[in-house]
């Protein structure tokens, strides 16, 4: 057990009949981080997060959350846990305030008046049936719920899908705001990339149930640039189709004007090396954001991980 | 317990449209009385009645619509996940959900019923007939209800493949109840409250520790739910079932070891067989009959009935079986004693008698009226033919395999003044021959010539009752009088001649019993006591036996040797308590014996004489009512059953 790890996971696997639906998966999201899953609808995200939270018992493999077994420890783990789920959960006919009435018995730690202020803050009216909210109403509110009981780590599973731009932007400034107030250690599942990239520092990328990639968001955008060249023919040039070897390309297209590429494994070093090759001109390497990151590597599916 | 009870608020609250709607409804039943078609005279009836309806259908309906939404719909829709995001055991989740559901239900039935109970003045009860238990009973089947709907629910909102599993094991499960509870019936075993309380009591576990399990091991996986729930609620009621079916086993076939409170009664003329029925402990207020073998130590299981004989040769046994559920038919059951196997023949009506031949291959039957002759075991009918007295009864015997003698034996039930008024019609014995398929009148036996009893002011209006005894050849009956009339005879049975008499007022009236080598015993009863008086075949006289007093009542045992003759005498008016002896007919002694042996009943439809000395006459009750066996050469008796008296 790692002393550090807030949520892990070793060689998780979960079937589905024939399906399988996590294969192998192995997660450490320390403590204070913040780790975005990401990956296409039928990665095996919500599977993954279901085990976490003890919802569901793997096939195989191990999970533990803050150093024990959710399976087994998931009555005591959820005091210390928020979870805001891919699809609102509240009971329908309870309003904002009678959920938060009926949470307060169950947690020793409900902080009442954060709830109420958060409802307030977000616009949530207090006295309407969790039914009758609208989508993005929900998620908050769902959200006041898990942050309510002040925990040490929040599971958001895609927890901003089908909310429009205000919701989804007040959702994240609260996420923010709790970091910046407690440290909490938030591991979430998402499509919403753009607004992940600015509090994930750990990033984990699932395609058919296999982790891909999982690292820190820093370095793995250090290393993935998108490169841009023209390919000319030299006397003497052997190298056609392998001139970006060294760069470990995950992607590349041939454009009208030249060839573009990502690269995986940049450095200015290697980049100065390909960019002298005979042959390479108007070579050019540039930042990728999280969006391009993710369609580069979750639509070509190779092993990346570091 | 907070959490709990917070768990089951939230439900109550959920569905409290269920409790306003009950609210409405209890309204009903005082509207009902308004109605033009309904007489002022019957308001309460009617309100109550309408009440009774009203909270029947709120708790069948409640308990469905609540059980099947309480989990399985927040299953399907995905929104279980809410209670297992909170710190909640899923003990806890399944324990609120069902404490909140269940409390909803039975509280809606209580808002219905409660108003109405009181205004009609009949608190805690309702109607007559549903009284404060029955009401409770009627209210409380919503918990059966709701946990079967919750379970339902969950199969079928799941879509795993364990619904087949399900299914399967319903069928199966179903129809094991039902070949279990018709064994249970058609060996007159009517399981008690507390057999019914048992299944009830299984169900409950069962479903309980179904919804449990998925609870707590599916938690929001529908289909691992479904899992946990089909393994537990499968495993508890298959164990269940495997515990009634041992049960039932154990019930209708305990073994001859295990019977309380036995009865023998000598079956056939050969002497081996005997019929031993007695009860189990804990088998409820059922009887098991076998067909023991008293030399070769087998048994054969006998459905509940009456008549059983066993061929001389030990072959082949017939008896007369209450067939159907709750005995609402009558088969007559060819058994075959070397391999069990038994053939079936049902019948119309209760017969008045039937024999076999000495080889077992023919079965003689004489029910409604008609005397039929059948091949065994294929039950084909070889003759048939009507006897020709519609008032009495007659007991069939084989005098060859071709011929079958018919003797009286009493006026067939349901003959009285009342419905056939004048005198009793003497009655004729006859003889069947298979072969030309004949009846063939022998003689007319009259019983009109036995004398009347004086009128008894303790029993006025008492009618006149006959009863003949056959003798082992059937060549001679005893004619006795029984009701208003006393005195019997001894008749020549193929000419109707008188070849002895005893005529005596006191009770209890003369009485006869055969010898198995054709002598006859007849009793005469005295003011001081009574005589036994032993005749030749031919009706001479050989030797009288005065009986120790007081004689309030007569029966016959056993021969258990040459000469010796079991005699039971009533020592009270009551007839409670029975004394025994052992009459030395060449002697003339009488010894006391202890123990009850099995007694010989004249009304018997398959009476035999085993031979002196075999070992159905050497069969009795001991002082703590075990049957045992003497042994002929030590007297040591070997006990066949238990003691004490018959279990409950």
């Amino acid at each position: 057990m790692s002393a550090t790890a807030a949520a892990r996971t070793e060689r998780l696997t979960v079937r589905y009949g024939r399906t399988i639906a996590v294969d192998a998966v192995s997660v450490d999201v320390p403590k204070g981080s913040v780790f975005a899953l990401l990956g296409r609808n039928g990665a095996g995200k919500s599977s993954l997060l279901r085990c976490l939270l003890g919802w569901q018992k793997a096939t195989d493999g191990r999970c533990e959350l803050l150093g024990d077994d959710p399976w087994k420890r998931r009555a005591r783990l959820m005091e210390r846990v928020g979870v805001v789920p891919e699809e609102p959960d509240a009971p329908r006919e309870m309003t904002p305030r009678q959920l938060g009435a009926f949470c307060a018995r169950l947690y020793p730690s409900w902080d009442a008046k954060g709830y109420d202020a958060r409802l307030a803050r977000f616009g949530v009216p207090p006295s309407t049936a969790f039914g009758r909210l609208s989508k993005g109403q929900k998620g908050l509110t769902q959200l006041s719920l898990a942050l309510a009981s002040s925990p040490d780590l929040l599971l958001l599973d895609d927890p901003t899908l089908g909310l429009d731009p205000v919701a989804r932007h007040a959702f994240f400034d609260e996420i923010v705001a709790e970091l910046a107030d407690r440290g909490t250690t938030v591991f979430l599942t998402t499509h919403d990339l753009a607004g992940v990239e600015r509090i994930a520092d750990r990033v984990g990328i699932l395609k058919d149930g296999r982790l891909l990639l999982h690292e820190e968001t820093e370095a793995l955008k250090s290393r993935f640039r998108a490169v841009r060249y023209r390919s000319e023919v030299t006397e003497g040039r052997t190298d056609f189709g392998t001139e970006l070897d060294e760069l470990e390309p995950v992607r590349v297209k041939v454009r009208g004007w030249g060839i573009e590429a990502v690269a995986s494994a940049f450095s200015d070093e290697r980049f100065e090396r390909f960019a002298a090759k005979d042959g390479i001109v108007d070579a050019e390497a540039a930042p990728l954001s999280l969006e391009e990151l993710f369609l580069a590597v979750a639509g070509e599916g190779k092993d990346l991980a570091r | 317990m907070k959490r709990f009870a917070a768990v089951a608020l939230r439900e109550i609250a959920e569905r409290r449209f269920v409790l306003v709607a009950a609210a409405a409804a209890a309204v009903l039943p005082f509207l009902v009385p308004l109605l033009p078609s309904v007489p002022g005279s019957d308001a309460a009836t009617a309100r109550a009645v309408t009440a009774l309806v009203l909270a029947c259908t709120f708790g069948a309906g409640g308990a469905v619509l609540v059980g099947a939404s309480v989990v399985g719909r927040e299953l399907a829709e995905k929104r279980l996940s809410f209670h297992f995001a909170r710190p909640l055991p899923a003990a806890v989740v399944w324990g609120g959900k069902l404490g909140g559901g269940l409390a909803l239900v039975l509280l809606a039935e209580l808002v219905v019923y409660l108003p109405a109970s009181i205004a009609s003045g009949r608190f805690p009860g309702l109607v007559d007939r549903f009284d404060a238990p029955a009401m409770a009973a009627l209210l409380l089947l919503a918990v059966p209800l709701f946990l079967i709907a919750w379970v339902a629910s969950v199969a079928v909102r799941s879509r795993s493949p364990w619904l087949v599993v399900d299914f399967v094991l319903l069928a199966a499960s179903a129809a094991a109840v039902f070949l279990l509870g018709r064994r249970l019936l058609r060996y007159g075993h009517v399981p008690g409250p507390s057999a019914a309380l048992a299944v009830v009591g299984v169900l409950l576990a069962a479903l309980l520790a179904g919804t449990l399990a998925q609870v707590a091991a599916g938690r929001t996986d529908a289909r691992r739910g479904h899992g946990a729930q089909s393994l537990a609620l499968w495993s508890v009621l298959l164990a269940g079932l495997a515990v009634g079916a041992s049960w039932v086993s154990r019930t209708v076939d305990p073994g001859v070891a295990r019977l309380q409170g036995a009865m023998a009664e000598p079956a056939g003329r050969g002497g081996d067989w005997a019929v031993v029925a007695g009860s189990t402990p804990g088998a409820g207020s059922g009887t098991s009959a076998y067909l023991l073998d008293l030399a070769g130590g087998r048994s054969v299981l006998l459905r509940p009935g009456w008549m059983t004989t066993v061929s001389t040769d030990g072959s082949r046994a017939a008896h007369v079986a209450a067939g159907g559920v709750r005995g609402a038919k009558v088969e007559l059951e060819a058994i075959d004693l070397r391999t069990g196997d038994a053939v079936v023949l049902p019948l119309s009506e209760w017969p008045d008698g039937i024999d076999l031949t000495p080889d077992g291959r023919r079965l003689a039957v004489v029910a409604g009226g008609l005397c039929q002759v059948l091949d065994l075991p294929s039950f084909r009918l070889l003759a048939s033919a009507r006897v020709p007295a519609e008032r009495w009864a007659f007991a069939p015997a084989f005098l060859g395999s071709d011929v079958v003698r018919l003797l009286p034996k009493h006026l067939r039930s349901g003959e009285n003044a009342a419905r056939s008024p004048g005198p009793v019609p003497d009655p004729d014995s006859w003889e069947m021959r298979v072969a030309s398929r004949r009846m063939v009148k022998l003689a007319r036996l009259q019983v009109s010539a036995l004398p009347a009893r004086p009128p008894d002011p303790k029993e006025p209006g008492r009618e006149p009752r006959y009863a003949f005894l056959p003798g082992p050849d059937r060549s001679r009956v005893v004619l006795f009088g029984l009701g208003s009339t006393t005195g019997a005879r001894l008749l020549d049975a193929t000419t109707g001649a008188v070849l002895a008499s005893v005529d005596a007022a006191a009770a209890p009236g003369p009485r006869g019993f055969f010898l198995s080598d054709g002598r006859v015993v007849l009793s005469e009863p005295d003011p001081d006591g009574l005589t036994l008086h032993l005749l030749s075949p031919d009706g001479a006289r050989l030797a009288s036996i005065r009986m120790p007093a007081p004689t309030h009542g007569l029966r016959f045992g056993s021969e258990p040797g040459r000469d010796l003759l079991q005699v039971g005498l009533a020592r009270d008016e009551a007839r409670t308590t029975w004394g025994w002896y052992l009459v030395d007919l060449a002697t003339g002694t009488v010894t006391p014996i202890e123990g009850v042996p099995p007694q010989r009943s004249w009304w018997s439809g398959a009476l035999s004489y085993p031979a002196p000395g075999s070992p159905v006459t050497r069969l009795s009750n001991d002082a703590d009512g075990r049957l045992v066996l003497r042994d002929p050469a030590t007297g040591e008796a070997r006990p066949l059953t238990r003691g004490g008296p018959p279990g409950k």
